[in-house]
C-alpha cells in the first residue's frame, strides 16, 4: 500500500479525532445526561481542554510523522490531491451545515415547549435534545471532521 | 452510446527512457509519485497542464502520449 506524505497526514487527523473522541466521549456524556441544569463553567471547561487536546496532540503527531517520514513533506498539493480535499470538504461542510441546522432547530423547540419537556419520552432525545447547544454544536463539529477525513481518505484509496 | 475513455502509453515511454522511475517522472512534472501512478493505471485523468508536462518530459507530442478511444 502506497501512501503519500498528505494522505498520512489525513489518517494522522482522523486517528487522534477517534481516540480524542473516545477519550472525551464519556466527560461529554456525563454533561448530556444533565440536561438542561448542566453548569456552564463544566461546559465551558470541557469544550477548552478538548480544544487544546486537541491543537497539541495534532501538531505533536504531525511534528512526528514529519521526522519520519521525508518524501513529500516539503512538496506543496498536487492538482489530484486538491481534488480529493474539494470533494472530501463538501462531505464534510454538508454534514456541518445539516448539523447545525438540526441544532437550531431543536433549540427553537425547545423554546416553545414548556422549560424542561422534551418532543419525546425517549432518554436518548430528551438528555440530547435539552443540553446545552454549545454541547451538541461539538457533537456535530466533531461528526463532519470525522465524515471529512474519511471521504479524504477513500478517495485517497480509491484513486480518482 | 459510446462510452470514451483517456488511455496513455507513460508506462511504455518511461520504459524506454532508461526505465525512467515514477519519481523521477512526478518530480519533473511537478505532482506526486502516487499521482504519476494514478494516471498511469489510468484512475486519474490529469489536467492539460500537466498532461502536457508529461508529454514534454519524454520530448513528444501530446497525442502520442494521451489517447481518447472508445472502451
Amino acid at each position: 500500500m502506497s501512501l503519500s506524505y498528505r494522505e498520512k497526514t489525513v489518517w494522522v487527523s482522523l486517528l487522534v479525532s477517534l481516540i480524542l473522541a473516545s477519550y472525551f466521549g464519556s466527560q461529554l456524556q456525563a454533561l448530556f445526561s444533565v440536561g438542561p441544569a448542566v453548569d456552564a463553567t463544566a461546559v465551558s471547561a470541557l469544550l477548552l481542554k478538548i480544544v487544546i487536546a486537541f491543537i497539541v496532540v495534532e501538531v505533536v503527531m504531525h511534528a512526528l510523522l514529519a521526522m519520519e517520514e521525508q518524501e513529500g513533506a516539503d512538496e506543496p498539493e498536487d492538482e489530484r490531491e486538491a481534488t480529493f480535499r474539494f470533494r472530501a470538504n463538501e462531505w464534510g461542510y454538508w454534514c456541518l451545515s445539516i448539523g447545525v441546522i438540526i441544532c437550531i432547530i431543536n433549540e427553537l423547540m425547545n423554546k416553545q415547549l414548556a422549560e424542561g419537556a422534551a418532543i419525546s419520552d425517549n432518554p436518548f432525545f430528551q438528555s440530547f435534545g435539552l443540553a446545552p447547544l454549545e454541547l451538541k454544536l461539538v457533537i456535530v463539529f466533531w461528526l463532519s471532521e470525522i465524515v471529512r477525513f474519511s471521504a479524504h481518505l477513500y478517495y485517497y484509496r480509491k484513486g480518482e | 452510446m459510446a462510452h470514451f475513455v483517456i488511455t496513455n502509453k507513460i508506462r511504455e515511454l518511461r520504459f524506454f527512457a532508461d526505465e525512467m522511475t515514477q519519481s523521477a517522472l512526478a518530480e519533473q512534472v511537478g505532482v506526486t509519485r502516487q499521482t504519476i501512478m494514478a494516471i498511469e493505471k489510468g484512475k486519474y485523468s490529469p489536467s492539460l497542464e500537466v498532461a502536457f508536462k508529461i508529454a514534454q518530459a519524454f520530448g513528444k507530442p501530446l497525442q502520442d502520449v494521451f489517447f481518447y478511444e472508445k472502451q
